[in-house]
């Protein structure tokens, strides 16, 4: 009876090691072409206001590519595209996407999205929702999650009965449950307060680390576009072209608390800053 | 008359209230103190105090000659006392009365058609509100013809349900299914409207198709905003329920106040709606605490 329903209950891709573990791999950019390739994109909306004017870039696994720029210049626009949710009216995106055991792409978005007739955990596991199949996340998959940024114990809390902050992560953990390749981020936590962003930068610095998913965020706050990227680009007025490409150099082991005191962080923020004000000057 | 606009203004979804009072009203403090006593205390005392002088004035002004001779209103022959209406009210119950009558047959046909018409109404309106919601080409089509339908009063085609149903409780239930209907199909036509852009991003992202955003997304907010409709609904049922008694004689209560008026017994009528205010604030809370228990997520 237990050998039954273990074999119809999909298996948690989290736990596990060496042999036992199932066979979850993210797309290798070092043996494939990037993960993402954007080319000569353009978007002009229909009412003829042309917000991106031409932007190419390429994106590898793993990678967390944030993008900042002036109002109005398509950033969210920007991850439409990439997610595929709208056409560019110029140019190419190609996306190698769907690595074995992976889910393609999803998104953090700067609404709240929670469904507030479901639980915490029944919001993490909404793609296994829409799956089909039995409709059940692997086996452990969503506690795990949960253990990870400390909300186990609020599993069966409904939205309303969060803080914004806790429902910010649950976001994030929702769009992470089905172990995308390519994470998108629209200003995510630009409502929350600076000690609540920095809890959740932590966590959410450790997850598609430790999951390997690639991500594109789109913010206002350069603190905050420092602290999670590897590259930050700095985008035009619009129409959007990128105006300048900052490389992040902290690694992958980052300590979110203490990066704030670092120099070569504070140098970073300047330049970036100096970059920004240029185009909203 | 509903009104569109009036319709879904009135059963959005909004804070349950603690009974016919907005829960807008301003609250105090459970600790705050008014005339050195505790205000929820002296609250009670109050309200006691103002139904007692209601009902103080009712039995014994009228009793005065010189009142109830020059202003018809304060005429016991018009507007009884309480005591006897309590009388004729106890005598409804127990059956103990000069016509020999008892309150609950007629209550059972009143409330029975009430709830069935609710019902029907809610579920019928739930299930048209996320069929147009979730194919803006159907509503667009439909919307003139329903806000058509629902600009026509209610009342006025009563009679048109007693001619095909004849006096029957079915005449009954089908004019409150009339009137519920468009107040839950606008409510959850709103609500299935209201889902916000970024949400069905999200489904989308996540793998669903347009039938599971019916069923995991848009159905969960129709029902939502049809359950915030219930307790008006549940009033207007039952509203409706004894209008159609009254003008077909279906022996209900609105046949029973039919009776005691054209007897002039000024007493039973009266004793007759007190019992139909009693059983509709018992209908009333009870939707609002089924409510409150279904969507608790929205309180």
């Amino acid at each position: 009876m237990q050998q039954a329903r273990d074999a119809t209950v999909p298996r948690n891709p989290l736990s596990g090691s060496g042999a036992d573990r199932p066979r979850v791999k993210a797309y290798d950019a070092t043996t494939s072409a990037p993960l993402i390739s954007v080319r000569n994109v353009g978007y002009t909306y229909s009412d003829g206001t042309r917000a991106i004017g031409d932007l190419s870039f390429d994106l590898a696994a793993g990678e967390m590519l944030t993008i900042v720029g002036p109002s109005g210049c398509g950033k969210s626009t920007l991850l439409r595209l990439i997610s595929e949710l709208r056409r560019p009216t110029q140019g190419t995106i190609a996306r190698h996407l769907g690595g074995v055991g992976r889910h393609q792409c999803s998104m953090v978005f700067q609404e709240d999205t929670l469904l507030p007739w479901r639980t915490v955990e029944e919001n993490v596991g909404l793609y296994y929702r829409f799956k089909g199949d039995s409709g059940t996340a692997p086996r452990g998959h969503i506690a795990d999650l949960l253990a990870m940024v400390k909300l186990s114990q609020y599993a069966k809390f409904y939205p309303y009965q969060l803080s914004g902050g806790m429902k910010r992560r649950v976001a994030v953990l929702t769009a992470i449950a089905p172990l995308p390749d390519l994470l998108l981020l629209d200003e995510p936590f630009s409502a929350l307060d600076e000690p609540t962003r920095i809890a959740i930068h932590s966590d959410l610095h450790m997850l598609i680390k430790r999951l390997n998913i690639a991500a594109v965020l789109v913010t206002h706050d350069l603190t905050e576009a420092i602290s999670l990227s590897d590259r930050v680009f700095i985008l035009s007025r619009p129409p959007a072209f990128i105006v300048e490409e900052v490389p992040i150099p902290f690694g992958t082991n980052r300590n979110m608390y203490d990066l704030r005191d670092d120099p070569a962080f504070l140098a970073l923020y300047g330049r970036l800053w100096r970059k920004l004000k240029e185009q909203i000057a | 008359m509903d009104t569109l606009e009036g319709t879904n203004s009135r059963a959005a979804p909004d804070p349950p209230t603690s009974g016919f009072l907005p829960a807008a009203l301003p609250r105090r403090a459970r600790s705050e103190r008014v005339w050195g006593m505790p205000w929820p205390a002296l609250r009670v005392v109050l309200q006691f105090a103002l139904g007692i002088s209601i009902l103080l004035f009712w039995e014994y002004v009228p009793k005065i000659e010189a009142v109830s001779s020059n202003i018809r209103f304060l005429d016991p022959f018009f507007i009884s006392s309480p005591t006897a209406i309590w009388k004729n009210l106890t005598g409804l119950i127990t059956g103990n009365n000069d016509n020999k009558i008892t309150l609950w047959p007629y209550l059972w046909t009143t409330v029975s058609a009430t709830l069935a018409g609710t019902t029907i109404g809610l579920v019928l309106g739930a299930l048209f509100g996320l069929l147009f919601s979730n194919s803006q080409r159907l509503s667009e089509v439909v919307r003139p013809f329903l806000i058509l339908a629902n600009s026509v009063p209610r009342v006025a085609i009563i009679p048109i349900f007693v001619v095909i149903m004849g006096p029957t409780i079915g005449a009954s239930i089908i004019s409150v299914v009339a009137v519920v209907f468009f107040l839950a199909f606008f409510n959850a036509f709103e609500g299935g409207i209201s889902i916000r852009e970024p949400l069905l991003e999200n489904a989308r992202l996540l793998g669903a198709g347009p039938l599971d955003v019916m069923r995991v997304i848009r159905l969960p907010m129709v029902l939502t905003w049809t359950f915030a409709a219930v307790p008006n609904a549940i009033s207007f049922g039952l509203v409706v329920a004894v209008t159609t008694e009254l003008i077909a004689g279906i022996p209900g209560m609105g046949s029973l106040i039919l009776t005691a008026t054209a007897n002039i017994q000024v007493g039973l009528t009266f004793a007759i709606i007190v019992a139909l205010s009693i059983v509709g604030l018992v209908l009333y809370w009870g939707a609002v605490a089924l409510k409150i228990r279904i969507i608790h997520w929205k309180v």
